[in-house]
C-alpha cells in the first residue's frame, strides 16, 4: 500500500525539468517528503471531522468518510502493549494520536524458568493448566512490550509447564513474559481517559467508582499513564495511530549521478494510502518551487491542485 | 449469530441455569454504545461512563417497581426478637411466618411502637455523656442486637397477641392500647404476629408471639449489589436503552426539546410493557382465577 519513493522522486524531477525550474537534489527532495508527507497525513483528521458533519452515502468507495477512514486506517496500530507496573502506574508505546486503551482482567504476568535461545517452547515455574492459560493467547515480553507470538501447543504429560508459541524468541532466565487473552475474548474492557480535573469525582463516587469492570487512566505525561483501580498491574493494551516514518530516498553515486538504491537498508518508501502519491508529488514541487526560488513551479503546481480539487468536488 | 454459546450438553452439566431470560448489564453498554452512538446519529459522541452511570441508575429504578422480586431471607426469630436487615436490602415487599406445613401467612406491620434512642440519666434527669457522646441507657449494643428503649421492652414483653380477644372483653390488656375499643379493625384482624422495621439502626423487631417461629423477609434490592446481579431480564431490555437514551438527552445541551420529549415517552411506554409482561400473566391461571367470580359464597 505504500507509495514508492523512487516514483515520487522521478515524477518530481520529471515536472521540474519540464518546467526548465530546476534540479531537486536527493538530499532536498528527502527533507521536502518529509514535509509533504506529515502535511498530507495531518489533514486526515481535520478532514474526518468535516466530512463527519456532513451526510454520507452508502457507496463505501465514495463515501468520504470511509474513504478518510482507509487511508487512516494505514496508519493505525491495534492491541499495542502498555507496559504496566504494580500501582497502576502504565507506558504508553510512542503514539501520534491515542485511541482507546482495554484491559483483560485475566492477562498475567508470568516468570519464565529457564533461559529461551532461539526457541518457540517457554517454560514457567506452575503448569499451563494451574496458570489457565489457552491455544490462541498471545505472550509479550514485559519488559520491552514486544509481541513473541500467541500459544499454539500447551505441552502435557512432564512439560506440563511449558507452552509453545508461533514463532522462536529468546528470554532471559527469569524474566517475564506476559500473557494477553486470545484478542476474540470478550473479556477486554474499555479503559476510560478521565480528565485530572474529574478523577476524585470518579473515585468518590458510589457508581462510577474504577473497579476492574470499568477501569479508567489519566494522562501523567506524554506517554504515561495511570490506571485506576490501582491493582491493575497488567493486561492493558491500546489502540493509536502512529507517526508514519521518514521517507528516505537512498542512492548511491556513479559517475558523479545519484543512482536510486532501493537495497539500502535505511530506504524508506512513503508510508500513505496509494492514492496520495499525486498529492505527495504536487507538495513536494509546490514546496521545491520556493526551494529553488522559483515561484512559477508553485504557481503551476498550486493551480493544478486547485483543478483537482475543484473536480472532486463537483 | 445464535446468541446461545454454549451446547446443550454443557448446559446439562453446568450449574448455570435458567440465565437465558437475563441479559447483563454489560451487554446493554456495550450494544447501546454500539447502536446507539455515532456519526449520524443523535448521539454523536457518549462518555462510556455516562452509559454506565444511567443503566445503573436504570436498573435500580427498574428494580424498585418492574422487575420480579426474588431475594428472601428465612430466619428463626431468636429469643431477641430481631432480624437485621439483609446487606443490599432496600425496602420490603412481604414478611411471612412459616406454619408447621409450609404455609407463609403474612405479617403486618405495627406502626404504634419503634425503638427510640434510649438516653442514660441520672437521678435529676441529667444527661450523660462519655466522650462528648450521649450514653445509652441499658443493655449494651452488640452486632445482632440493638439499644433496647423503654418501648422496645414493653412491646416485647406483650405475652401473646390478640388471637383470644373477644369483642367484648373489657380486661385492660383486651383493650386497644391506643383507645377504646368499639369492633374489629381490620388492621389488626390478624393472629399472624406483628413487626416493625427501626431504619436507624438496620433491625426488624418482631412481636413476642413470634419468638423461635420461621419467618422469612422477602425484600427488595437496586439490583447494583453485585456484579453478577447487575441484569436484567429480556422483557426489560429495550426499556433500559431507552432509560439510557433519555437520561442522556435530556441532561445534553443543544438537544432539541422534541427529541427529549419523545425519548420520554418512549421510555415511559417501554417501562409499561415491560411490567405488563413481567406481570406473567398467563391466560389458563387468570381464567382459573375468574372462575371463582361465580361462587355465591366465598
Amino acid at each position: 500500500m505504500a507509495v514508492s519513493i523512487d516514483n515520487v522522486y522521478q515524477q518530481v524531477l520529471a515536472i521540474a525539468n519540464k518546467e526548465q525550474r530546476g534540479y531537486i537534489t536527493p538530499q532536498e527532495f528527502n527533507l521536502l517528503a518529509r514535509k509533504a508527507q506529515l502535511d498530507v497525513f495531518e489533514t486526515y483528521f481535520h478532514e474526518l471531522d468535516s466530512f463527519r458533519k456532513k451526510p454520507g452515502n452508502d457507496t463505501v468507495y465514495a463515501d468520504e468518510i470511509d474513504s478518510i477512514q482507509e487511508k487512516i486506517n494505514v496508519h493505525e496500530k491495534f492491541f499495542q502493549f502498555v507496559t504496566m507496573s504494580t500501582g497502576g502506574s502504565g507506558t504508553l508505546p510512542t503514539y501520534h494520536k491515542m485511541g482507546k486503551l482495554s484491559h483483560h482482567n485475566s492477562a498475567q504476568e508470568i516468570q519464565v524458568n529457564g533461559a529461551v535461545s532461539s526457541s518457540a517452547d517457554i517454560a514457567f515455574d506452575s503448569t499451563v493448566a494451574a496458570l489457565g492459560l489457552a491455544i490462541g493467547d498471545e505472550v509479550y515480553l514485559t519488559a520491552s512490550g514486544a509481541l513473541l507470538g500467541s500459544i499454539t501447543a500447551l505441552e502435557t504429560g512432564s512439560n506440563a509447564n511449558t507452552i509453545t508459541i508461533s514463532a522462536s524468541t529468546s528470554i532471559t532466565n527469569d524474566h517475564y513474559v506476559t500473557v494477553m487473552p486470545n484478542r476474540n475474548n470478550s473479556g477486554y474492557k474499555e479503559v476510560q481517559l478521565v480528565s485530572q480535573n474529574k478523577l476524585n469525582h470518579y473515585t468518590n463516587s458510589s457508581k462510577l467508582s474504577p473497579t476492574t469492570k470499568y477501569p479508567v487512566y489519566v494522562k501523567t505525561s506524554d506517554t504515561a499513564i495511570q490506571v485506576y483501580p490501582t491493582s491493575i498491574s497488567t493486561g492493558v493494551v491500546c489502540n493509536y495511530v502512529a507517526k508514519p516514518a521518514d521517507p528516505k530516498w537512498t542512492y548511491v553515486v556513479i559517475n558523479d549521478k545519484a543512482l536510486y538504491n532501493s537495497a539500502a537498508s535505511d530506504k524508506q518508501d512513503f508510508e500513505l494510502h496509494a492514492s496520495e502519491e499525486s498529492t505527495l508529488v504536487n507538495k513536494i514541487l509546490e514546496l521545491a518551487g520556493i526551494i529553488v526560488n522559483k515561484p512559477g513551479l508553485s504557481e503551476v503546481i498550486l493551480r493544478n491542485e486547485a483543478m483537482k480539487e475543484a473536480i472532486e468536488n463537483k | 449469530m445464535g446468541l446461545l454459546d454454549i451446547t446443550q450438553k454443557a448446559y446439562h452439566d453446568g450449574t448455570d441455569k435458567g440465565n437465558y431470560q437475563f441479559v447483563s448489564l454489560d451487554d446493554i453498554i456495550s450494544s447501546f454504545m454500539v447502536v446507539y452512538v455515532g456519526e449520524n446519529k443523535i448521539l454523536s459522541k457518549v462518555s462510556r461512563t455516562d452509559v454506565q452511570f444511567h443503566g445503573m441508575r436504570a436498573i435500580q429504578e427498574l428494580s424498585y417497581d418492574v422487575l420480579r422480586s426474588h431475594k428472601a431471607y428465612e430466619i428463626e426469630v431468636p429469643s431477641t426478637l430481631v432480624m437485621y436487615l439483609p446487606q443490599d436490602y432496600v425496602n420490603y415487599t412481604k414478611i411471612v411466618r412459616v406454619d408447621s406445613n409450609g404455609i407463609e401467612k403474612p405479617l403486618y406491620p405495627t406502626g404504634k411502637t419503634s425503638n427510640p434512642f434510649p438516653i442514660k440519666q441520672d437521678a435529676d434527669g441529667v444527661y450523660q455523656f462519655t466522650d462528648n457522646n450521649i450514653d445509652v441507657q441499658g443493655d449494651v449494643e452488640s452486632k445482632l442486637n440493638p439499644h433496647t428503649s423503654d418501648t422496645r421492652d414493653s412491646f416485647k414483653n406483650i405475652p401473646t397477641s390478640n388471637r383470644n380477644i373477644d369483642s367484648d372483653d373489657t380486661d385492660y390488656l383486651r383493650l386497644d392500647n391506643r383507645g377504646r375499643r368499639y369492633g374489629l379493625d381490620p388492621q389488626h384482624a390478624q393472629d399472624n404476629g406483628t413487626f416493625y422495621i427501626d431504619n436507624s439502626t438496620g433491625f426488624i423487631h418482631f412481636g413476642s408471639d413470634l419468638a423461635g417461629e420461621t419467618v422469612t423477609l422477602k425484600y427488595i434490592s437496586d439490583g447494583l449489589g453485585t456484579d453478577a446481579e447487575m441484569v436484567v431480564h429480556k422483557f426489560c431490555e429495550e426499556a433500559i436503552y431507552k432509560h439510557i437514551m433519555y437520561g442522556l438527552v435530556s441532561g445534553r445541551s443543544n438537544i432539541p426539546e422534541y427529541v427529549v420529549q419523545r425519548f420520554k415517552k418512549e421510555k415511559f411506554a417501554e417501562t409499561r410493557k415491560a411490567k405488563i409482561r413481567l406481570s406473567n400473566i398467563k391466560m389458563e391461571e387468570f381464567t382459573q382465577v375468574l372462575r371463582g367470580i361465580s361462587k355465591p359464597i366465598k
